[in-house]
């Protein structure tokens, strides 16, 4: 396998693109309630947002996808070829596991094959084929991927049948080529097998595709489910995969833009100043809200941005303490409900079992800040290279900046050196068209770690209660969970389409009554009369939005920290409280089924060695079910993980090696954030400028992680995100275990009493 | 000014003071060595001076003339018929099939091969710690230790003439955990 990173040159057939509507493009990496339907009246509204606790929890559908199915592929004569993938890759493995889909269904080899990104003219939809988020990839294009391949399986067969004068049903594809059913090769006999590279090389007159195609049956398999390399690897490992910050031009210049003191401000006014005559700028760019420059080097541009004479108004001025105090549930708050199950408020005492948890602001820390570079044509065309998820919203960014038509604008997606949710942002590469076209030459714009951790958005800071009542069998008889959260998904309202957007997300809101990004993992899942939950919009002056899962790595700890305390409270072994609490339909005995191989594979019944305890915690999002076990211990007050065992039902796996790297991977980001993250704001501006005052993870902080995946089907469900949901509560729980105290506030912080 | 990267003299025409990264990276085109901080914290840039592991974003290129540095470009071999043998460093975090998105890979692998270099028979406690100072956000960090063991046992196997002393030479089987760990791993 090879990869290389563009298209560039293929036509366009815009006519293929279908047009999305503008809400469903402000709610990004929307789940299965992307549909969400507005209108019916107050009734329609009530189960409208009765049913927002939902968001992100089921498998996606199957999406929408031009029917062409050779926007897929190319073969050519010797038989190669050259798989064009929509989704954008940031390190998930998505362009593997989609190639592995449609190679297994073509009956193609896999080591003829070279993935490749497709560019926005390719004709899959840029908003949404090509924009990767809410862990949708995967589910969403499983069945059209199969679908135009089956398609093109069938064409190659009947051609095949022709042109070996056989019937069609005696052709069998495997291996990029098409063979008559049991035939021997035999020297004298005619030909008996012809390669797809042949026979479209010799096919004459146009090519009749038909309209469908019956699908493979699982059984026949022979790359789904089953590991294969990386595509990605060897380019990466080498150093020519090309990432947004690598993507170089002939002719390029570098931008740097002018940054507010306070998060937020805008530019009243500024002036050339002392950046004019600094060595290497070959412009200062003054706009209405933009002072930016374009020198030689970056350095020189970055030196010359800092001093361009600004004046700034508004922005944040506050601080951590007023973030938190902004986030809390007000005594006496009523919040949205989102789901409602019973009569929770005619059942839950007064004085019923409570606790409240709260998360905090945290960056996505993406090791590659956002870059992008536009390259203006001089008739008119522009290439946008980009480390973007969306880059339909990028070439829409672009587009506005430019004050041009889209349709000129192809966005070529490059490597993303992480993603997390940042890079459904686009501000680089707007910059970049908005000083590539004050200047006349192509422009790239590289944030720095300090603009990354300042001028970005942040996952939102939460604050959330709980309250239940459990009986003396241990049923939870009365549970509500009210969360409070910073935007996630309202926001990029604003950030895609300036004014415009921002009111629609207001009008949304004020309809809908929340942001529905707060919610994923809100859906109550265990089985129990009366159960609400409730959500409330915190308006912040700093720009919040998604971040890997969304609201689930908040939502969970809370919420599986709470079931937690509740069992302990009433003297419940933690994992036989939850089985005791699900429900025996098709989900509960998914979850079931994986709480009790966790248990297994964790030794859950015996105790753990000498000084470490084990926490578990579960979640359910994007179709996925996952459980995880911790083991900790406690060293000098800080938190040890030693080890964590998942279990996960993600339906049918694809790429299982990918899966669990993605698991592994989302274990560590959600163990970073449960131990160490947390954004402090002074006076309207992160503290922190770069990694000394905001660390991560090393590799040392990170514990053995064992994955297993169980449940399989005939559906694939998410990965990306799912696995980070229980990671936070797994550990506040093994900590109490270990030492009688409930740790209720992220990053987690133990202090050992002084005697 | 002159640098000798990867075995080529290069003349480098802007600022001598221009932090070494961006002049592989913006002047030369070497864009393999890759920038994450600009503070010599998360690692991503760091490349081989002489033996030495140097994070290449507060390094000034200037301070290194006259000395070879050697990048991520430059440490797989061409074979005879023209094709890539990548270096067992590589080769082993391919086996391992150990990063997601890559963009810290280059600067664990120069730091992976620095430190091999100078320890080739690493405890897990010795890769622990001289793996801890670079980040990797996507969370690789399990299967970074798990390369970084194989490349140890590549390098060795790779390098007979060296181990001729104690006339065994450790073979290395094709490792199997990969390939056939569809549940679990």
């Amino acid at each position: 396998m090879k990869k290389h990173t563009t298209d560039a040159e293929l036509p366009i057939s815009p006519s293929e693109q279908p047009k999305s509507s503008t809400r469903r493009k402000i709610l990004i990496g929307i789940g299965a309630t992307g549909a969400i339907a507005i209108g019916g009246g107050a009734f329609a509204l009530r189960n409208l947002r009765r049913s927002l606790a939902n968001f992100g929890a089921e498998s996606q559908g199957e999406a929408k996808v031009p029917n062409e199915v050779m926007m897929w592929c190319e073969i050519s004569p010797d038989n190669k070829m050259t798989l064009f993938i929509p989704k954008t890759e940031m390190g998930q493995g998505v362009h593997t596991a989609l190639a592995q889909i449609f190679a297994d269904e073509l009956g193609a080899d896999w080591n003829t094959i070279t993935v490749v990104q497709a560019d926005t003219k390719r004709g899959f939809d840029p908003g949404q084929t090509m924009f990767s988020n809410g862990s949708t990839s995967v589910m969403s294009l499983y069945l059209p991927t199969r679908k135009a391949a089956a398609r093109l399986r069938s064409a190659l067969a009947t051609e095949a049948a022709q042109m070996l004068g056989v019937e069609v049903n005696q052709i069998e594809l495997s291996e990029s080529r098409c063979s008559i059913k049991n035939s021997n090769t035999s020297s004298s006999s005619p030909p008996q097998t012809l390669t797809f590279g042949k026979i479209i090389a010799e096919k004459k007159g146009t090519w009749a595709i038909p309209k469908e195609a019956a699908l493979k049956p699982n059984s026949e398999f022979t790359l789904i489910g089953k590991n294969v390399p990386r595509a990605d690897l060897e380019a990466k490992l080498t150093g020519k995969a090309v990432y947004g910050y690598d993507a170089r031009v002939p002719g390029m210049l570098f931008g740097a833009v002018a940054r507010p003191p306070r998060h937020g401000a805008v530019l009243k006014s500024a002036s050339a100043g002392e950046a004019a005559t600094m060595p290497g700028v070959i412009k200062v760019v003054i706009q209405e809200g933009f002072a930016g420059v374009v020198a030689t080097s970056r350095t020189k541009a970055r030196a010359a941005a800092k001093k361009i004479k600004t004046e700034w108004q508004g922005g944040a001025t506050l601080s951590s303490a007023d973030i938190t105090r902004m986030t809390k549930i007000p005594t006496g708050a009523v919040g949205q409900v989102v789901q409602e199950i019973g009569d929770t408020d005619g059942n839950l005492p007064k004085d019923c079992f409570q606790a409240e948890y709260s998360t905090p602001l945290a960056a996505h820390a993406h090791l590659e800040p956002q870059a992008g570079l536009v390259d203006i044509k001089p008739d008119g065309s522009v290439v946008v290279y980009a480390s973007t998820q969306g880059p339909g919203i990028t070439r829409l960014a672009v587009a506005r900046a430019l004050d041009i038509d889209s349709e000129k604008i192809t966005v070529i997606p490059c490597y993303m050196g992480g993603g997390f949710g940042r890079k459904a942002g686009f501000d680089a590469p707007k910059e970049a068209a908005i000083l590539a076209k004050a200047c006349g030459k192509p422009v790239h714009v590289g944030w720095t770690r300090e603009e990354e951790l300042r001028y970005g958005f942040y996952r939102p800071p939460t604050h959330q209660r709980l309250r239940a009542s459990v009986d003396k069998n241990g049923k939870i008889q009365a549970f509500e969970h009210f969360i409070s959260s910073g935007d996630v998904l309202l926001s990029a309202g604003g950030m895609v389409w300036g004014n415009t957007g921002a009111i629609i997300a207001e009008t949304l809101a004020t309809v809908i009554g929340t942001d529905p990004g707060i919610l994923p993992g809100a859906a109550f899942l265990y089985d129990v009369p009366h159960a609400q939950v409730l959500s409330r919009r915190v308006e912040l002056p700093i720009l919040t939005g998604a971040w890997r899962g969304l609201g689930l790595l908040a939502n969970m700890y809370a919420r599986e920290s709470f079931i937690d305390e509740l069992a302990h409270a009433n003297k419940f072994d933690t994992i036989e409280f939850r089985l005791k609490n699900l429900a025996d339909d098709e989900l509960g005995k998914r979850v079931k089924a994986a709480l009790k191989r966790a248990a297994e594979k964790s030794d859950w019944s015996k105790p753990a060695e000498q000084g470490r305890a084990r926490g578990v915690a579960l979640c359910f999002s994007a179709g996925t079910v996952v459980v995880q076990v911790a083991e900790v211990s406690i060293k000098d007050g800080n938190i040890n993980v030693h080890k964590v065992h998942a279990v996960v039902d993600a339906g049918l796996v694809i790429s299982p090696n990918g899966a669990a790297a993605q698991t592994q991977g989302a274990i560590a980001m959600g163990l970073s954030s449960t131990l160490i993250e947390n954004v402090v704001f002074k006076d309207g501006l992160a503290e922190a400028s770069n990694f000394d005052g905001y660390p991560l993870l090393t590799l040392s902080q990170t514990p053995n992680i064992e994955v297993e995946f169980i449940g399989g089907g005939d559906e694939p469900f998410g990965m990306g995100e799912p696995p980070i949901g229980p990671i936070a509560a797994a550990i506040a729980n093994a900590v109490f275990v270990l030492t009688g105290k409930r740790l209720r506030d992220l990053p987690l912080k133990f202090e050992e009493k002084v005697s | 000014m002159e640098l000798s990267i990867n075995g080529k003299s290069y003349t480098v025409n802007g600022d001598p003071e221009e932090f070494l990264v961006w002049v592989l990276r913006d002047e030369l085109g070497l864009t393999g060595t890759k920038f994450g901080c600009g503070a010599g914290i998360c690692g991503s840039c760091t490349v081989i001076v002489g033996d030495s592991p140097v994070r290449s974003c507060i390094t000034p290129a200037n301070a290194l003339q006259g000395q070879e540095i050697t990048t991520i470009e430059g440490i797989a071999t061409t074979t005879l018929n023209g094709e890539t043998k990548l270096h067992p460093v590589q080769q082993a975090f391919i086996d391992e099939q150990t990063p997601q998105c890559a963009w810290c890979m280059s600067g664990q692998i120069m730091t992976a091969l620095a430190f091999l270099k100078t320890n080739p028979n690493p405890t897990p406690e010795d890769i622990e710690t001289a793996m801890s100072n670079n980040y990797c956000r996507c969370g690789c960090y399990v299967r970074i230790r798990s390369a970084v063991a194989r490349a140890a046992e590549l390098m060795k196997a790779e390098q007979p003439l060296k181990n001729s002393a104690s006339k065994t030479t450790k073979s290395v089987t094709k490792k199997d955990s990969f390939y056939t760990a569809t549940t679990t791993v």
